[in-house]
């Protein structure tokens, strides 16, 4: 083996190495980990070494005597050739068993987990998942940062431990409960079960009151209706469990573009992956038109940083920014014919946003328009088309929404205070909301954090990544503008995610030193000692780089948990739940007015178009206050419209009781004094019941209304 | 980018017909006629729309990305139209894309 040749001797180091665990960077060869620099920086992945490329031609080193025969020779290679085999085989499955095991731990925590969901506490099902999980959760994030700290070629790893991670968050729900989860994805399923049933009939006035809007912007419920007849399936109960896994797993095409556009550096790339998934608490990932249309809004910003570059005299630090190892040089600009085309290709998806939510177009517009203060990204005809399209629609399909709208958008615009505020879970109560909502914050403080360190240790990066740092702070005066019913905090977060998970990545590796010291290629004269010193040096860097990757994506996952899952007391709903509300839409007639705690029980929409709502957890001041004093009073006078069919109803269940005391919607207790009040009382009569929840009917009094 | 050959762009042309056929003749979500469905409306109907309009660039996640994207696209504009002008079957809405994937298909790709 002594003969090998140079570069065979390499690959055969480079074999060795990773079967030994030496950290080396991926692709920039001027490590930030501390490797020495060995070729120019490239975005291509570098081959791995094979058995085939072994078997390359072999140069005889000088000095070497030709004693040996060819079918020597040939032995020798074959030899070679099985040793670097095995050596990879061992590196494979040294990358495949965390995957293996993580996954394995993770599906044998499932009927475990399966058996405790019907007894969640404050913690949600991060409290109910047992061990095996939280293990399998482990091994899958530290063979991801295996993956990441090998001299790898291929993003097969790292891609294939991000679907694993994915399984992990978002498919453990969909398998240990019966039945999805949210209200919000009920009532999205009630809106197609409505179109399906009226031959897709939209209703584009004001008639449907609060759930006018879902039909002023119907893309996304249309499409799922036209699916689902094309397929035979019955309703979108059927799939929806599975959204927040599906709609996780489109979004990482588009992130992958959009992080490799400002880094050639893979292991930025996929850690900033991670981190956006890891920092994605806010459950905006269920069925639902905000998912659909945020796929097609990174979507859009990835094909606008790909192909729709000017370019720009460099600035003074330009060629620096563009070596920069972390970093990546501008992209080109693309003849004038082509960008013309891509605009014309762009159109489509910006249309289908326009046509299926209301916020992604406006956080797309401002996005946008706020990149333009970037020269590389000015594009007039760009704005033009993500401002136009959707006001377009707006003035068309959605004209009555604002009608209506417009002057209470107007009263809050600018009400920083009162438009910032959370609205569920703004006040949790219990040590387990409580504890959530901390972690929850934490979570997303962390990213900020992580993403301002990185901006402060990469000045480079923070030059030629500016576009998607743009896009990140574009949604922030979104929070000022309006409440969008107490979540816009969240969504803004969101929209923002992306562009803080790049940056929060940087932060885990440090400033690479050959941006910091010029003349180290100058330096080839070092003696050999001083070398071995500084490859030393470089190992325990990479070890502390990987060490702290490791520890930052753990810590993160831990509390992605109890974050993305803490909740699920409220957001679970039994099927003895769901049965009993289905009971009573079937026993309500047409106009029936039914009355709930609040909002958070399954099938609360169905057949919405045809009744009329009321939740108590919406009352405020006076109305409180008389509700709280004298409840069966309060109800039996607010129903009394409905007479003298007399089809009113007054519906508590599980979910609603849970969310009310977890998220401080009603005083301490104050609901079951409501449901005795209304029991007690000879306005109403109980019609339904079962373990999971009751249904008071309102019986008018020959009295008149009384308590 | 190599212009499509011409046998590509006739099978990419005849999918929505193939997806109306399969809809038409096999039961209720059957897993065949889910597979071919999904497949063509979350596919096909971008894939042909592209090959006439660009040339594929930068490797196969930003082409997937389109091919989605613009799919996607295109079924929620012909559900959402017909919707509005009260025509809407699913039928229809797979007409609609089987004709659109069929006439963007077969002019050849821009190389």
């Amino acid at each position: 083996m002594q003969e090998i040749g140079a570069g065979t001797a390499a690959q055969a180091d480079g074999a060795a190495a990773d079967a030994v665990g030496e950290m080396q960077p991926e692709a920039a060869p001027p490590s930030p980990l501390g490797a020495e620099p060995t070729a120019e920086p490239t975005t291509e992945p570098t081959a791995e070494p094979s058995a085939e490329a072994t078997a390359e031609p072999i140069t005889e080193p000088a000095g070497t005597v030709p004693t040996r025969t060819p079918l020597l020779r040939l032995r020798e290679l074959r030899d070679r050739a099985g040793t670097v085999t095995r050596r990879q085989l061992l590196l494979q499955l040294g990358l495949a068993a965390p995957l293996l095991l993580g996954l394995g731990l993770w599906a044998w925590s499932l009927p475990t987990t399966r058996t405790r969901v019907d007894d969640l506490g404050g913690f949600g099902l991060a409290a109910a998942v047992p061990w095996m999980f939280w293990a399998g959760l482990g091994l899958v994030v530290a063979g991801f940062a295996l993956t990441l700290h090998r001299p790898a070629r291929r993003p097969l790893w790292p891609a294939a431990y991000t679907v694993a991670l994915l399984l992990v968050q978002r498919a453990t729900q969909a398998l240990v409960y019966p039945t999805p989860l949210y209200a919000w994805a009920w009532k999205h399923i009630a809106i197609i079960d409505r179109l399906l049933a009226n031959g897709g009939h939209l209703d584009i006035g004001n008639r449907l009151g609060a759930m006018a809007p879902y039909d002023q912007w119907a893309g996304f419920f249309a499409g799922n209706a036209t699916l689902i007849r094309l397929v035979g399936l019955h309703s979108a109960l059927s799939y929806a469990a599975w959204a927040p896994f599906v709609s996780s797993l489109l979004l990482v095409p588009p992130l992958l573009l959009v992080f490799q556009v400002f880094s050639r550096d893979r292991r930025l790339v996929w850690s900033a992956l991670w981190i956006f998934f890891l920092g994605n608490w806010v459950g905006q990932d269920y069925l639902s038109p905000q998912a659909f249309a945020f796929f097609l809004y990174l979507g859009v910003l990835a094909l606008v940083f790909r192909n729709l570059a000017r370019s720009v005299p460099p600035g003074r630090h330009g060629e620096a920014d563009a070596a920069y190892p972390l970093g990546a040089p501008p992209r080109p600009q693309l003849p004038a014919n082509e960008r013309r085309l891509w605009l014309l290709v762009l159109a489509a998806p910006i249309g289908a946003i326009a046509i299926s939510h209301q916020l992604t177009p406006v956080a797309l517009g401002v996005g946008v328009l706020v990149l333009a203060v970037s020269r590389r990204y000015r594009n007039p005809w760009l704005i033009l088309l993500a401002l136009m399209i959707p006001a377009a629609w707006d003035a068309t399909s959605a004209l009555s929404f604002f009608k209506l709208q417009l002057p209470i958008m107007a009263r809050t615009f600018g009400d920083l205070l009162a438009n910032s505020q959370p609205g569920d879970g703004a006040t949790p109560t219990g040590a387990g909301p409580v504890t959530v909502a901390w972690l929850d914050r934490g979570l997303s403080g962390a990213v900020v954090l992580l993403a301002l360190i990185g901006l402060l240790r990469h000045p480079p990066l923070r030059r030629s990544a500016l576009p998607v740092l743009l896009v990140a702070a574009a949604p922030l005066p979104l929070a000022v503008a309006n409440s969008y019913g107490g979540e816009m905090v969240f969504r803004v977060f969101m929209f923002a995610l992306p562009g803080l998970s790049f940056f929060a990545a940087a932060a885990l590796f440090p400033r690479p030193r050959q941006s910091t010291e010029s003349t180290e290629s100058a330096a080839s004269e070092e003696s050999a000692a001083s070398t071995e010193s500084v490859q030393t040096g470089s190992r325990w860097s990479a070890l502390r780089s990987g060490a702290l990757g490791f520890t930052v994506l753990a810590l993160l996952a831990a509390v992605f948990v109890p974050s993305y899952t803490g909740k699920d007391r409220t957001d679970y709903f039994p099927r003895g739940e769901i049965q009993l509300v289905d009971q009573l839409v079937a026993k309500a007639p047409p106009g029936s007015f039914i009355v709930g705690a609040d909002v958070n029980f399954p099938d609360a929409y169905l057949g919405y178009e045809r009744n009329q709502y009321w939740w108590l957890s919406d009352e405020t001041g006076t109305g409180r206050q008389s509700l709280l004093a004298d409840p069966a009073r309060y109800l039996a006078r607010n129903m009394a419209w409905a007479e003298p069919a007399a089809h009113a109803y007054f519906v508590v269940t599980r979910a609603q009781l849970a969310d009310v005391q977890m998220q401080g919607l009603l005083p301490p207790g104050a609901l079951q004094r409501i449901e005795q009040s209304v029991a007690a009382s000879p306005s109403f009569r109980l019609i339904l019941q079962s373990p999971d929840g009751v249904v008071y009917q309102y019986v008018p009094t020959t009295t008149g209304v009384n308590g | 980018m190599s212009a499509r050959p011409l046998p590509a762009r006739i099978a990419l042309a005849a999918s929505g017909w193939l997806a109306m056929l399969t809809a038409a003749n096999l039961a209720d979500a059957a897993p065949l006629r889910i597979a071919v469905l999904l497949g063509f409306a979350l596919l096909c109907p971008g894939a042909a729309v592209l090959g006439p309009l660009l040339p594929a660039r930068d490797g196969g996640t930003q082409t997937f990305l389109l091919v989605v994207m613009l799919s996607l696209s295109a079924l929620v504009f012909a559900a959402t139209a017909l919707m509005l002008i009260g025509w809407f079957t699913a039928f229809r809405t797979l007409l609609v894309l089987a004709v659109l994937t069929t006439v963007t298909a077969l002019p050849p790709a821009r190389s």
